[in-house]
């Protein structure tokens, strides 16, 4: 007699979800390349300030880890529409699944990839921290900045994890939406061009909504939900389409 | 590096990383397995989060201190100088109380001749010579040499700067300047992500500069006859 | 109960229908090939029925469930073919270990058993496999997988005849030991039929016909001898095949029933009664052109 047993759709997505961790564990590499890669470039410093009179000159270098998650968030975007393509959905396959469980598991995944890539980034700002104390002369540093409080750090880490996953969930939404018509591919693009020419303020305003928002738990709400309608509208979508192999 | 370069370079790097996601690996290629992938990323994320209480540990005391409050220092040495203009002269006690003024030399030299003339050389256009007779004929000049606040940014480094070399020969009292002086300094910006939070500019900051003026005062035994010459503007007796 | 019910099945990539008004039943815990000549459409049906796709009309169930998107249904159901995709981070043995909990009748011991009999190098890529090498463990994980419905597509393209063999054997012992709706599409008919318990002949997208194996053995049989005698003794009748290999001779395949009664005067005709395999009957079957290949150079 054949089981007539249901299948529980989280503990599926659970099972697919570890599978995803392990399937794309070499998606990290390239995180942390990319965050070297930045380190190397911000070891450079972002500006330097030189002035002077007859008697003295002063420069100053200024240094900033902020690269590292600028390229953190590059990583993001392309990692979660790589998940969407064709080539990443055919390893489902193989698995018990449905589309449901599919993209739940590669939210799972992309939020694990949210939280690794804030740490991580806002980490190699310590990094940097140490370097510049070991290399340059330390009568030079101006401590103002340099000293990272521990509750600021907490704080970085959070902020770029919510950031990551406000990025993950467009891409997705980006990714799902060229599977939907190809068309998106030029679509997208065109809008986000036409609306930042043509409607700046508007364009403006949609940026700051988040980037000028100053209170971090008005922050995190504002990002949680907007996260939630993007990936809730990913999954509405690619929930019509057939898998395509 | 300049912003626009650097920003150039991000978008180039950008397009290096989706350009990594593309291109399928060529055949021979053996991906790393998952289990090394896994380590991989544990060994990094373990070694960043040991490096934290590492950086706590790390003594910060050779840093640079940014200044509580930058505005009086400056306003009072700006007063100062707008005084010396004005004819108001200080006295040597005025000038250890105020606020923004620093000593950083302080030296006697033995009268050689009834008669003190100067030579400033170049380079000392920003020194300001006060002469004060004292009341007795003791045959000393002290001379003491003050300057007033230097910073960049937020940053008092006005401890730093050199005191020009002072010489007493044959009557004639020589300043020299110290050689050209450069001083270079490093700053971090906190990642915009805190910034946001914090109340900071994560942009860079424009980094005022405020430059110092020197002050000379000597103070001479009360009969020296005292030959300014050419250079009467510049120095002053009270 | 059956486990698939397919009701007028059409299924159509804009002008073409790769399925048409497809209709058939498979019943629980048997063996069924699915055979038809290339493009005829198994591979859709197939993966219709593993859920991958949708059905354009009619209605199709599996496990009483419309398939598509269905968890339930992907839960009983595992569909191997030589396209499924593994991790390139995951050597062999990986994937063997990764997608079990899957599946809830997965059999370790049986998997690592036929893995080492086929003497796979477990710290091998999967992408890096030969097409034969891949077919044979893509074939492990449908065995060990004891799924409710194990749908193989092509199993054996690639592999060499010892090994279709042993995998042929190792499909019907585990079968035996743990019944469950197997369907099969193949080519290699002759090599199947042993194994088979039904057979589903379909041709452009149609039904042919769904038989037990052994209906379909004593259906037909095929008639050579002098063209002209064969010729009149056949008038009338429906043909299946007919092709004339020498001058003068002919031979026919005609259905058993149509000449029941008439065995022995085929005999006191001089013409010969020979059995027919089923992978000949199932090509005639199918076939395009009365003649086959042998027209085309006959022409002209």
């Amino acid at each position: 007699m054949m089981s007539l047993k249901e299948v529980d759709l989280l503990s599926i997505s659970l099972k697919q979800y570890v599978y995803k961790l392990k399937a794309y564990s070499a998606l990290f590499y390239v995180l942390l390349l990319a965050q070297i890669i930045a380190l190397f470039f911000s070891l450079n410093g972002i500006s330097h300030m030189s002035s002077g009179n007859g008697e003295l000159s002063v420069s100053v270098n200024t240094y900033s880890a902020s690269l590292v998650i600028v390229f953190s968030f590059f990583w993001i975007l392309f990692a979660a529409i790589q998940l969407t393509t064709k080539q990443y959905k055919k390893i489902e396959n193989p698995l018990v699944t449905n589309s449901i469980s599919g993209n739940l598991s590669n939210i799972g995944f992309l939020m694990t990839a949210c939280v690794f890539g804030g740490f991580t980034s806002s980490l190699v700002g310590v990094l940097l921290r140490i370097i510049m104390y070991f290399t340059f002369d330390r009568s030079q540093i101006i401590s103002d900045e340099f000293i990272l409080a521990f509750s600021d750090l907490l704080l970085g880490i959070s902020v770029t994890i919510l950031y990551m996953v406000l990025i993950s969930g467009m891409g997705y939404l980006t990714g799902v939406l060229t599977k939907v018509s190809m068309a998106f591919v030029i679509i997208i693009p065109a809008v986000i061009i036409g609306i930042s020419k043509a409607y700046t303020e508007i364009f403006q305003s949609l940026i700051k909504f988040f980037t000028l928002e100053s209170s971090l738990p008005l922050f995190a709400l504002k990002v949680i939900i907007t996260s939630i309608l993007i990936f809730g509208v990913s999954i509405l979508l690619s929930n019509r389409g057939e898998v395509s192999q | 590096m300049s912003r626009v370069l650097s920003q150039l370079l991000l978008f180039l790097i950008g397009i290096a990383i989706v350009f990594m996601f593309k291109f399928k690996r060529p055949k021979f290629y053996r991906p790393l397995s998952w289990k090394l992938s896994v380590l991989a990323t544990g060994l990094y994320l373990g070694v960043l989060i040991m490096l934290v209480p590492i950086l706590y540990m790390l003594p910060a005391k050779d840093f640079i201190k940014t200044a509580e409050d930058k505005d009086q220092p400056i306003a009072s040495s700006l007063n100062l100088m707008n005084n010396l203009y004005n004819q108001h002269f200080p006295t040597e006690g005025d000038l250890d109380k105020l606020k923004g003024i620093y000593k950083n030399s302080d030296q006697t030299f033995k009268l050689d001749s009834s008669k003190l003339s100067f030579n400033l050389q170049p380079g000392t256009e920003n020194y300001h010579v006060l002469i004060e007779r004292k009341d007795l004929d003791d045959g000393e000049i002290d001379v003491s040499t003050y300057v007033t606040a230097q910073y960049v940014g937020e940053v008092n480094f006005t401890k730093r700067i050199l005191p020009p070399t002072i010489s007493v020969e044959n009557g004639m009292l020589s300043l020299r300047a110290p050689d050209r002086q450069t001083f270079e300094f490093k700053q971090l910006n906190v990642d915009f992500t805190m910034a946001q939070f914090n109340n900071q500019n994560s942009s860079i900051h424009e980094m005022s500069s405020h430059f110092a003026n020197h002050i000379i005062f000597i103070r001479v035994p009360q009969s020296l006859e005292i030959n300014r010459g050419v250079l009467g503007d510049r120095i002053q007796i009270i | 109960m059956n486990v698939i019910q397919c009701r007028d099945v059409t299924k159509s990539y804009g002008q073409n229908k790769a399925l048409d008004h497809l209709s058939f039943e498979i019943g629980e815990n048997k063996i069924t090939g699915l055979i038809g000549r290339n493009g005829a459409g198994k591979t859709t049906l197939l993966k219709m029925i593993a859920g991958y796709i949708k059905p354009t009309q009619g209605e199709l169930q599996v496990f009483t469930r419309k398939p598509f998107n269905n968890l339930d249904v992907s839960a009983k159901t595992i569909f191997i073919d030589d396209n499924m995709t593994f991790p390139d981070s995951f050597r062999l043995t990986d994937i063997l270990s990764e997608v079990a909990p899957f599946y809830a009748a997965w059999n370790s011991n049986l998997a690592n058993a036929l893995f080492n009999y086929f003497s796979f190098d477990p710290n091998q890529a999967h992408s890096n496999m030969s097409k034969g090498s891949k077919s044979t463990f893509n074939s492990i994980i449908g065995i060990a997988s004891r799924c409710p419905l194990t749908i193989f597509d092509e199993p054996t393209t690639g592999m060499d005849s010892a090994v279709r063999k042993d995998f042929y054997k190792a499909l019907l012992k585990d079968y035996l030991e743990h019944p469950r709706t197997i369907l099969l599409s193949s080519h290699l008919l002759s090599e199947l039929e042993e194994i088979l318990e039904d057979i589903l002949l379909i041709d452009n997208g149609s039904k042919c016909l769904h038989l037990p194996v052994m209906e379909l053995r004593e259906l037909a049989v095929g008639i050579r001898g002098n063209k002209q005698t064969l010729l009149t003794f056949v008038e009338g009748k429906e043909l299946i095949y007919k092709e004339e290999f020498a001058k003068g001779s002919l031979y026919v395949v005609i259905k058993k029933e149509l000449i029941e009664q008439e065995f022995k005067h085929v005999r006191q005709n001089g013409l010969e009664v020979l059995p027919i395999s089923l992978d000949d009957l199932c090509v005639y079957l199918t076939g395009k052109t009365g003649g086959g290949i042998d027209d085309v150079f006959k022409r002209g």
